[in-house]
């Protein structure tokens, strides 16, 4: 392994105190604390305070720590002798220990639960290895860590306790605070780590914020948030589990309360819908039924679900969102959004809320959506739902929405499965896709067959002129098709779609 | 005084004595001054103004006894004085060496002793010498500028106000071992004649000048106490009293100290001019130690006083409260305190001696630098 460079300094007095060798120790006098400390001298007789050396720690026994002139006459000495700090059992200390003197003089004065002698050794061990203590804090933030297992308050809980006087943040990737103290993200001099989701992608940031400025805190810092990561990662990895085991749940009683079982008792379907209830589902029809079909295939990323579930919250139209075959799905009540008692109104309102939903999602995860209904209750929002599903499943454009009875024959024949067709359809269009070098004719055909062979509606549609169209649909025919053919039409149309979607 | 001059000090000039006794007495029993006062005032008006002598004019062929109150001075406002105790214990004295007493000298002029000495030489009709041997106040018998400058103790005449006549004779350093249990066998206090010398060895190992300074600081004058003091005392700092605490040990090193009544208390002084030092006065009795930052600033033997900034008057250290503003004065010791052997000496009751750390004065030649004090002289 290859030594750190910085782990070779010797250690400094705020290093002392944080790295935590001596048990309950306080620090007075804010000066000096960036001091060297290279030795240890125990003072048992006042005349030993004579003869100090630089950068060493001064530890007074209990006698003469007893006597508050002393402790100031050692403040004294290790200001003249340039010794690192003074050190003194909390015991035997006055009421009013000299923090002002220490502070005055630029010499720490640190007071030490315990032994003074016990307190020397402990010095001496930590100074003559410093690496040594930044072992001895890994090893204890290691055991925190540990005992806190995956849970995010606890860990950050267990990082402050090992990492005393710095401050820490768990932040999304962005910058928006999660959890721990505000203070560290307005560190001047953050230590950052990321911190990846169980599926590899960035979760959230941990950011550190010492106080102190000791070379090499930094980088301690840092390994001890490195050995949080595992079970930031944990955490998140259980949530998302808790999530789909929700999900799961969610999608069974979904399936119990639009499909009862016909030797259920009234008891059991009365549970059913109690629990539905529980769960904030609306209930009482007539009912509007909603579906959302993701754009992209979701093999390349990760399940959009969690994400799906954050952002129907934030833009979504209220109600619950469940996984549903291939889709997720909601409802609400439509007497909730208008008082007209209005199929029609009520289906225009759900289309404009769903669009305006599914555009702002879109943003962030590609979707389209589908609209039925309205449902009566409960006993016909299975077949709502299924409208819907179908209704999205023909919304191909991303961002747009179906309306489950405004199907056309576009949506229709765009909602087949395309590869099983594609190569009839070229053998269908052989001859037209030779002739037809950019798609022109091809995409003018098929615009004409979904206008019903109307040339004009088709200009309008394709942004050309009328004649444009009536003289494509010369070569077309030229070619062997006639869309006006009731023995081709169908043929070619779904062919038309095929390749279009294709393309 | 200079030299030749003579002084009476008349009933004026006694209280003006009194008043500046108390300088380096600030602790003084309260009932016990008071009746020794009225007794100086009682001996004054009766045999007349006591004149006032320096120690060089005594000459070699005439003899000067020392005076002291021994034992407790509260005993003394308990049981109180025939008035004819100093002149017993002289006449003893003179009956034992076989000739007559020419002056008085005090042990100290401290309180009690200074008019004590008043009183032994207005009864006895002798002049008192403008000295005594001590310069301060050092609770031992002796613990004197006589005992530095080889003159015994011994014979020592006891005179207690049962009537008693207690002579001891040359016992060597045993002195007081020998009569602290005679004086209270005897009813807690006595006077006693000692130090007999001639008025050479007189003038080589007394104090000079003690009676006069303690006159010009009873005078009332604007300024100080100390405005008339020659040499003048050191000036270390201003301040306010910030913290006084009872350590539950003794502070600075005593050496035989367990017998000193009062217990060890610290006082922190935060300065409130100049560098804004911080001041620790350690005491027991007396003030033993200062320190300016955590360096010994003034140590005893030289004698540490706290002024009250208000008044200007001197605040005993059991007085000291958080939040009185004081000024710290340092009045230097006789220069025989500070030689080895000097410093031997106060050392025995209890007085700190800071060894082998050097006197601040050489330290200060040392570090020269900016923390020092910057002293001011009246």
């Amino acid at each position: 392994m290859v030594r750190r460079p910085d782990l070779s300094a010797p250690m400094t007095v705020a290093e002392l105190v944080q790295y935590g060798p001596l048990p309950g120790v306080r620090i007075l006098g804010t000066a000096g604390r960036d001091a060297q400390v290279l030795d240890v001298r125990i003072v048992d007789r006042r005349e030993a305070l004579d003869s100090l050396r630089p950068h060493t720690a001064v530890v007074l026994t209990e006698a003469p720590a007893r006597s508050g002139w002393i402790v100031e006459m050692a403040l004294r000495k290790a200001w003249e002798q340039a010794a690192a700090c003074v050190v003194v059992p909390e015991t035997a200390v006055a009421v009013h220990p000299p923090g002002a003197l220490a502070d005055r003089l630029g010499v720490p004065l640190l007071l030490i639960g315990g032994d003074a002698l016990e307190g020397a050794v402990r010095i001496a061990s930590a100074v003559s290895r410093p690496d040594a203590g930044r072992t001895a804090l890994l090893a204890d933030a290691a055991q925190r860590l540990a005992a806190a297992g995956p849970h995010v308050e606890r860990v950050l809980a267990a990082l402050h306790a090992a990492l005393p006087s710095t401050s820490l943040a768990l932040t999304d990737p962005v910058g928006g605070m999660l959890a721990g103290r505000r203070a560290a993200l307005d560190s001047a001099h953050p230590v950052r780590l990321d911190v990846p989701g169980p599926d590899g992608h960035p979760l959230a940031v941990l950011v550190a914020d010492s106080r102190s400025k000791e070379a090499g805190w930094a980088s301690t810092v840092e390994s001890v948030l490195r050995m949080a990561v595992p079970p930031l990662t944990a955490w998140a990895a259980t949530r998302r589990l808790a999530e789909e085991q929700l999900d799961r749940r969610s999608e069974l009683l979904l399936h119990q309360l639009t499909h009862p079982s016909e030797d259920e008792d009234e008891q059991a379907g009365a549970h059913v819908r109690a629990e539905a209830a529980a769960l904030g589902w609306p209930l009482a029809g007539p009912l509007i039924a909603f579906a959302l079909r993701p754009a992209v295939a979701t093999e390349a990323g990760p399940a959009p679900g969690p994400a799906l579930r954050a952002l129907w919250a934030r833009y979504g139209i209220g109600g619950p969102l469940i996984a549903y075959e291939d889709c997720w799905v909601s409802w609400r009540s439509a007497a909730a959004g208008s008082a007209a008692p209005d199929p029609e109104v009520w289906l225009r309102q759900g289309e404009a809320q769903l669009r305006t939903a599914v555009r702002a999602i879109c943003d962030q995860l590609p979707l389209a959506g589908g609209v039925a209904g309205p449902a009566g209750g409960t006993g016909t929002l299975g077949v709502a739902l299924a409208d819907a599903r179908a209704a999205a499943a023909v919304a191909a454009v991303p961002g747009s929405v179906v309306r489950a009875d405004r199907m056309g024959p576009a949506q229709l024949l765009s909602a087949l499965p395309a590869e099983a067709l594609r190569r009839p359809a070229e053998v269908v269009l052989a001859p037209l896709l030779a002739a037809d070098r950019d798609g022109t004719l091809l995409r003018t055909l098929a615009i004409v067959l979904d206008q019903g062979a109307a040339p004009s509606a088709a200009a309008e549609i394709l942004g050309v002129h009328r004649n444009t169209v009536a003289a494509r649909l010369e070569r077309i025919r030229a070619l062997g098709f006639d869309p006006e053919d009731p023995a081709q039409r169908l043929a070619l149309h779904l062919a038309c779609r095929v390749l279009l979607a294709e393309s | 005084m200079t030299p030749g001059e003579e002084t009476a000090l008349d009933a004026a000039r006694l209280e003006d004595l009194a008043k500046g006794a108390l300088v380096l007495a600030a602790g003084a029993e309260h009932s016990s001054y008071r009746a020794s006062l009225d007794w100086a005032r009682a001996a004054v008006a009766e045999h007349g103004p006591v004149p006032l002598i320096h120690p060089g004019d005594l000459g070699s062929e005439r003899m000067c006894v020392t005076v002291s109150l021994l034992g407790s001075s509260a005993a003394l406002a308990e049981q109180l004085p025939t008035g004819q105790e100093p002149l017993r214990a002289v006449r003893a004295l003179e009956r034992r060496l076989g000739r007559a007493a020419d002056a008085v000298v005090a042990l100290n002029t401290a309180a009690e002793n200074a008019l004590l000495a008043v009183v032994t030489a207005a009864s006895c009709r002798l002049p008192l010498v403008d000295g005594d041997g001590c310069g301060r106040v050092l609770p031992l018998l002796e613990q004197t500028t006589f005992t530095i400058a080889g003159v015994d103790v011994a014979p020592v005449a006891l005179a207690t106000p049962a009537g008693d006549v207690v002579v001891v004779e040359a016992a060597g350093s045993r002195v007081e071992e020998l009569v602290r249990p005679l004086v209270l066998a005897a009813g807690g206090w006595a006077v006693a004649a000692c130090y007999a010398m001639d008025g050479e060895r007189l003038a080589g190992a007394v104090v000079p000048g003690t009676v006069s300074r303690a006159l010009a600081a009873g005078r009332p004058t604007h300024g100080g106490p100390f405005e008339l003091w020659q040499p003048r005392p050191r000036r270390l700092g201003i301040g306010r009293i910030t913290a006084v605490e009872h350590p539950a040990t003794p502070g600075p090193d005593t050496a035989g100290g367990t017998a000193l009544p009062s217990r060890p208390t610290s006082v922190v002084v935060s300065e409130t001019e100049g560098l804004h030092r911080r001041f620790r006065l350690e005491a027991h009795n007396e003030v033993l130690l200062v320190l300016a930052d955590g360096a010994p600033a003034a140590l005893a033997p030289d004698q540490i006083l706290m002024l009250s900034a208000a008044d200007q008057r001197v605040l005993d250290v059991e007085r000291a409260i958080p939040g009185i503003e004081v000024e710290i004065v340092v009045i230097p010791a006789a220069p025989a305190w500070h030689t080895p052997q000097g410093r031997r000496l106060a050392a025995a009751g209890g007085l700190i001696l800071l060894s082998p750390d050097p006197e601040p004065d050489a330290t200060q030649v040392q570090h020269p630098d900016a923390e020092r004090p910057e002293e001011t002289r009246w």
